[in-house]
Parts: C-alpha cells; sequence; structure tokens
C-alpha cells in the first residue's frame, strides 16, 4: 500500500498530536493508602509524644506539567499516614494533633513535626526511559519548652520506567510508593540513630 | 552517489516545504535503497538526542579538597562557589550564572563531641548582592507544551517535521522536570550535625539581574550547638561569578 492511502491515518495522527499538545487537561492520580514497613523492631524511646500533623502536609501532593498537560498526585494523606505509624514505631506514647504551633499538653515530653519540604517528578522522554519522583520531608522534634531537640530534612527517591500507554499511570504510582518507602526507611534510620532524641529521653526519666 | 545526493535533496525539500499531497508523492518516488538506508542509519542519532536528560549527583569529595574551609568547635565547613559554565551544564542542565543564580556547594563535618544545626535560612550572602534564591524553579513548568503542538499542526502538512517538532517539545517538556528536580534535589536543607555527623548540599542565591557583579563577596553561616545554644559562625570571602 503506497504512502498516498495511508492519507487519511497519517491526517487522524496529526490530528491526534495536535490534540496532545494544544489541550491543557488535568490528571488526578489517586494513591491507594501505602503503609511503609514492617520497621525493624527497636526498644521504644520512652517519651510521650505530639505528632503534629498539619493540614499543609495532609493536602501536600506532587503536581508537574508536562506537554501541556498537568499531572497532580495527591502524597499528603500517605505522609500523615505513615508519619503517624513511625511516630508510634519509636516512641511509647504519641498523640496526634492538627497544629503545628499550639502549646504541647500539660505532660507532653516532646512535639514532633513532620514538614514536606519539597516533591517533584522528573519525567522521562519516552516509555522505556526513567521517571523519577524525590521528596524531602523536614522533622524536628522540640521539647516542650520549644527548644530544638532533633531536626533533620530526609530525602528519598523511587525510580522507574515511564511505562507505556497501557501501564503508565501505575508506574507512576509505584514511584511514588517507593519513593515514601525510602523516605520513611530512612526517617526511621535517622530518628532511631539520633544521639540527641536518645540523650534527651534519658534525661526526661531522670 | 549523485543519484542518492540528488534523491536526498528532493527527500528534504518534499518533507519540509512541499504541500502535504506532493510530499507523500515524492516521498515515495524519491527513496531510493540508499537513501533509505541513510534514513535508517540517521535513526538512531535522531533518538540520541530524544534520551532524557541525565544530571548526576555530586561526586564524592573529601572536605580536604575544598580550598575554602574552615574548622570552628571540631566542626569543618568547606565551600565551593559553582561558577564554571560547564561544571553547571553537568549537574544542573543549565548555565546557572546566565540565570544569574550563584550556587555553592556546601560541605560540612563535625569531628567534635557536639551537636550542631545547620540550617539553609542562616545562611547569606553579603556585600551589594543578593537574595536567597531558595527553591527557585530552573526550567519553565510549561516548557514544550506549545511546540508539541505546533509539531501537531504541522504534521498535517508534514509528517516528519512534525513529529520532529512534537519530539522536540516532549524532549523540552522532560528536560525542564528533570532540570528543576535535580536542582531542589541538590539543595542543602536543615541537618543536626551529630557527632561524626556530615552533610553536603548547595545554597542558591539570586544575583541582580542586571549590572556588573563584584567578582568577590563574603558568605555567612551560622550554625547552633544544640544543647547551649551558641552561636558559631563562619565567614568566606567566595568568588561570584
Amino acid at each position: 500500500m503506497s504512502l498516498c492511502h495511508q492519507l487519511p491515518n497519517l491526517f487522524f495522527s496529526g490530528l491526534v498530536m495536535l490534540g496532545a499538545g494544544c489541550a491543557h487537561t488535568h490528571h488526578l492520580l489517586e494513591l491507594q493508602p501505602h503503609t511503609v514497613g514492617p520497621y525493624p523492631p527497636v526498644a521504644k524511646s520512652d517519651l510521650k509524644i505530639e505528632l503534629r500533623i498539619t493540614d499543609d502536609l495532609r493536602k501536600a501532593q506532587c503536581e508537574w506539567e508536562l506537554s501541556g498537560e498537568t499531572w497532580q498526585l495527591p502524597l499528603g494523606p500517605q505522609f500523615a499516614l505513615n508519619s503517624e505509624a513511625l511516630a508510634r514505631h519509636l516512641f511509647s506514647d504519641v498523640v496526634v494533633k492538627n497544629s503545628a504551633d499550639a502549646q504541647p499538653d500539660a505532660g507532653a515530653d516532646a512535639v514532633l513535626v513532620p514538614r514536606l519540604v519539597t516533591v517533584d517528578r522528573a519525567a522521562g522522554m519516552s516509555a522505556f526511559s526513567e521517571s523519577k519522583i524525590s521528596g524531602a520531608l523536614e522533622w524536628s522534634l522540640k521539647s516542650a519548652k520549644g527548644d530544638i531537640v532533633w531536626i533533620d530534612t530526609i530525602k528519598g527517591e523511587g525510580k522507574n520506567k515511564t511505562g507505556t500507554l497501557f501501564v503508565y499511570k501505575e508506574h507512576m504510582r509505584e514511584g511514588a510508593r517507593m519513593m515514601l518507602t525510602d523516605v520513611f526507611n530512612k526517617s526511621f534510620q535517622a530518628m532511631s540513630s539520633s544521639p540527641e532524641i536518645r540523650d534527651f529521653a534519658a534525661s526526661r526519666k531522670k | 552517489m549523485n543519484g542518492a545526493k540528488a534523491s536526498s535533496v528532493r527527500f528534504a525539500t518534499a518533507v519540509f516545504v512541499s504541500p502535504y499531497d506532493s510530499c507523500c508523492a515524492r516521498l515515495v518516488k524519491g527513496s531510493t535503497t540508499i537513501v533509505k538506508a541513510i534514513l535508517v542509519g540517521a535513526l538512531p542519532l535522531m533518538f540520541a538526542g530524544c534520551t532524557t536528560l541525565k544530571l548526576p549527583p555530586f561526586e564524592p569529595m573529601p572536605l580536604d579538597a575544598y580550598a575554602n574551609r574552615q574548622t570552628k568547635e571540631g566542626l569543618t565547613i568547606g565551600l565551593r562557589p559553582l561558577t564554571d559554565p560547564k561544571e553547571c551544564m553537568k549537574y544542573f542542565g543549565t548555565d546557572l550564572s546566565a540565570k544569574r543564580v550563584l550556587a555553592v556547594d556546601v560541605s560540612a563535618f563535625n569531628a567534635g563531641p557536639a551537636s550542631y544545626v545547620l540550617a539553609r535560612d542562616k545562611c547569606s550572602l553579603q556585600g551589594p548582592i543578593l537574595a536567597a534564591a531558595g527553591s527557585r524553579v530552573l526550567g519553565s513548568e510549561h516548557a514544550g507544551g506549545t511546540l508539541t503542538g505546533v509539531g501537531g499542526g504541522v504534521f498535517l502538512l508534514s509528517p516528519v517535521a512534525g513529529v520532529a517538532l512534537f519530539g522536540v517539545g516532549v524532549k523540552e517538556g522532560s528536560d525542564a522536570t528533570v532540570i528543576n528536580e535535580s536542582y531542589r534535589d541538590k539543595e542543602l536543607q536543615v541537618h543536626t550535625l551529630s557527632p561524626s555527623g556530615a552533610v553536603r548540599g548547595c545554597l542558591y542565591f539570586r544575583l541582580p539581574q542586571t549590572g556588573t557583579l563584584p567578582d568577590r563577596c563574603r558568605l555567612h553561616l551560622e550554625v547552633v550547638e544544640l544543647k547551649t545554644k551558641a552561636v558559631t559562625t563562619f565567614d568566606f570571602e567566595i568568588q561570584s561569578h
């Protein structure tokens, strides 16, 4: 068959490309609850912690634009879920609150605040090239008086193939799950091995 | 060879100039075996330019290798302004100085017994300059959108040119996301430097958009000792561009 016979197909392909380039569409990618773990067993720090999960964190999302299309991946609920799970794994008593700035309750030893610093996606050029989602979560642990006990920023990333038309959405979700797993596993390592948190817990026992 | 040359000239004319019908007809008539072979041979070269941009992390560098470094209370901080356009292209995919952004590679190691907090917002450039660039986005978030649309339109007139433009548009958009992600990923964030702890990251400063820049400026850093709240300051003279 000569190329001339393919004119309708070529014309249709052109229209599809034109549409793909010009139409500014929004895509919302829902992510099922993803709990990182199980974490290795550790002796819990004997501290009463107020975990402050703010609305900023709960509503956080990864948003990127590629070829005129906007993608949104809500990650706040996942960060909130895993922040609480990790805090309960590391500390003996955890109370969850919404505000980052309120005075801690009487009896609380410290306030733990997770804050999402960045979350970005680097999009691969083709279905077979690599895409990457990276995130940075800042943790601050302050005494009831407001003094910093420990503060750190934990970075994590998830890399995988961009994927074909049939699987690319699932690949985006998988990349996000890998990033969450990386961030919270590293957060676990950082908090469980922190001499500052260990010393603070020991000082509260005295 | 002359025949092949003539064919390829005809091919190029057909693709980029002629109206749609004429284009397809000439593609069929003008394609000799040699031209096809050339085209097939050129495909890998075309696609080589279409791969995803890769921006590596910083190569490990011992603190001793930083010409600009200071040690106080067991805490050593070394820094290095990234003013070489080639180095910026390698790590950030763009020439930061052309965008009037100064990136400073900061590395710290705590050999002392105390713990310190090193925070980005306690670092500042002093002199007739500047503002912290923070998480400033380098690549345009909208990059590539227009070109992909134009590519689609051009495809109706000339398929090969249309596909090429569409590809360039997608490439541009992909590059922008990679550049932005890398820029933010390399940024220095707040950290507790425990004993034997190390940290590395980039500080970004926005330079004035117009006018000549001073050759050197002063970078001021403050670290806070966690238990005593004592502030230790570090001041460096660095090259600004």
